[in-house]
């Protein structure tokens, strides 16, 4: 071990006291052994909890500087720190070090916004209410439990009067803007699933439209951006300026299309043709094509930048094409108490959800834009899935590769029904 | 860390409400009465017991005794005598508790204490204002 990799490790409170304990004998003084809570054993664990509170610091202040994979912000996961990912997300480390060395910033959640149509039509009597003041909560569908709730926002060409207020006539309905009280996609709600909570007689309230928020940006996709964000020096119009712009402004911030939503591009392949002058580029989410929204986004974004496009460049961007990939499969598992094939299931689709989300435009081993996935790859991600799977067997895809032409993304096709693991005594 | 066998009490801080300048110390016999004062004075400590294990609860804070119902409080003795067995110094220990009242009103806890050792006996009768500085941070 060398002394940076120390400072990388976290060291416990145990290893702590043994070396003062020791640092304390070799000085001379006679102590083997304590009596919990005398005197002379809470001094010493005074000062060596006073101590082991600065080693903690110093390890995570050297982690958060030595590399964007050591650095983290609290509620990321963090291979040295256990307890990190239990910590409320908010910025830290890895934000900083990713502002301060890369100028990129990280993509924080975001409330949940959209409206709903609030219908005084079975009133005879005019509604009055102020902004923020009625509560609705997602009760349509399955919401998660608690139900998110909602407040209508203030929006000034609604809520025209000095106090806030806006009233809904007899007989009439009004559209207005309602955001979510919790940060997050778990407040994301679908169509028709939100109602008006407060109670006003006659008077109801649903969207017509989803409401939709975003999560932070995972810390994988921000160290990503970071460290494409050196091609925004480049003024030969490279790929990774291409990746970097599709997702992020030139000053860092993160791109936002036209419904003032970050762009959910994970994924940019761009074509080699050089010789010709032509240069294509395709976009993904993690979920397959990149939605139109922010496609517009991404190309208004790189064709402002000269790096990015030079002069005598025809530059295209579109979305990726989506190549269906059914997967299906069989497995065994141990029956033991806890073990249960819903969960196996469940476990295999989540994996290959997650595997199927990091897969290149193009897939892997490419000529020319155009490659291939490995089927043996799939299975090799959907046997690790579930501690104890063995015998994975995928009865879908059959045939050993599946091509993906230049801009097309493999989505994947699977539930658990898809999956048969049976439970061997 | 060893726990002290019986025979072998050590030495440490003389130290109930405070140290003294000089940080004096004291051994054997003294050191398990000191050390059983603590246990009631205190409902945890610092750190764990040399094993990594998180020593909790440590002790009994004597302050929660006052403004207890007498019917409370005559159920107390055999708690606090588990309390003072968690000391392995300590081998058995007789609690007795008196209210002391002034006016019709409980202003006070006398604690009486017998405990025997493999060093021999010791004994305290104080009452909880006695035991307890009233500058001391409240326990949680």
């Amino acid at each position: 071990m060398t002394i940076f990799s120390d400072l990388l490790e976290n060291e416990t409170i145990t290893s702590v006291r043994g070396r003062m304990t020791g640092y304390a004998q070799a000085a001379g003084l006679a102590i083997t052994s304590w009596i919990v809570g005398d005197p002379a054993e809470q001094m010493l664990a005074t000062f060596g909890t006073a101590l082991y509170t600065a080693r903690q610091t110093i390890s995570q202040a050297t982690r958060g500087f030595a590399s964007l994979d050591t650095s983290t912000d609290p509620g990321d996961e963090d291979p040295y720190d256990a307890d990190n990912v239990d910590l409320p997300a908010e910025a830290g480390f890895l934000s900083e070090h990713g502002k301060n060395v890369h100028d990129t910033e990280r993509r924080e959640a975001t409330f949940a916004t959209g409206f709903v149509t609030f219908d005084n039509s079975a009133s005879a009597l005019a509604r009055t209410f102020s902004a923020e003041s009625l509560t609705f909560t997602w009760t349509g569908g399955t919401p998660p439990s608690p139900a998110p709730t909602y407040r209508n926002s203030y929006d000034a060409s609604i809520y025209t009067d000095a106090g806030r207020n806006v009233t809904v006539a007899a007989r009439a309905s009004l559209v207005i803007p309602i955001e979510a009280e919790e940060v997050g996609t778990r407040s994301n709600a679908g169509t028709g699933e939100i109602t008006l909570t407060t109670s006003i007689v006659n008077a109801t309230a649903t969207n017509a439209s989803p409401v939709l928020g975003t999560d932070r940006e995972s810390a994988t996709d921000y160290r990503e951006r970071c460290r494409t964000a050196s091609a925004r020096l480049s003024l030969g119009g490279p790929d990774a300026a291409y990746e970097y712009l599709a997702k992020t402004n030139v000053d860092g911030t993160p791109l936002l299309n036209a419904s003032e939503v970050a762009v959910n591009i994970t994924r940019v392949q761009v074509s080699q043709e050089s010789a010709t002058g032509i240069v294509d580029a395709y976009f993904a989410s993690p979920s397959g094509a990149a939605i139109a929204a922010d496609v517009t986004a991404a190309n208004a974004n790189i064709e402002e930048q000269a790096f990015a496009v030079p002069d005598a460049i025809t530059y295209t961007g579109a979305a990726a094409t989506e190549v269906p990939i059914t997967v299906s499969g069989t497995a065994s598992l141990k029956s033991l108490p806890g073990v249960s094939s819903e969960l196996a299931r469940q476990a295999i689709v989540d994996a290959l959800t997650a595997e199927f989300s990091a897969y290149d435009i193009g897939g892997k081993d490419q000529v020319a834009g155009a490659g291939v996935v490995y089927t043996e790859d799939i299975q090799a991600v959907a046997a690790c899935s579930y501690a104890g799977l063995y015998n994975l067997q995928i009865t879908a895809p059959s045939a050993a590769t599946t091509a993906l032409a230049k801009g097309e993304v493999a989505t994947l096709t699977t539930a658990t029904g898809n999956w048969t693991v049976t439970l061997v005594p | 860390m060893a726990e002290n066998t019986a025979s072998d009490y050590g030495r440490t801080f003389r130290c109930v409400a405070d140290m003294d300048e000089q940080f004096s110390a004291i051994a054997g016999l003294a050191g398990a009465q000191q050390s059983a004062i603590h246990r009631l004075t205190a409902d945890d400590v610092l750190g764990d017991d040399g094993t990594g294990s998180l020593v909790t609860p440590f002790g009994y804070d004597c302050r929660r005794l006052l403004g207890m119902r007498e019917d409370e409080l005559a159920t107390m003795p055999p708690v606090l005598s588990e309390v003072l067995q968690r000391d392995p110094r300590i081998e058995t220990a007789d609690v007795a508790l008196t209210p002391i009242s002034r006016s019709g009103q409980l202003v006070d806890v006398a604690m009486s204490v017998q405990c025997t050792t493999a060093l021999g006996p010791f004994s305290f009768v104080k009452a909880v204002s006695e035991l307890t500085a009233s500058d001391l941070v409240g326990q949680s």
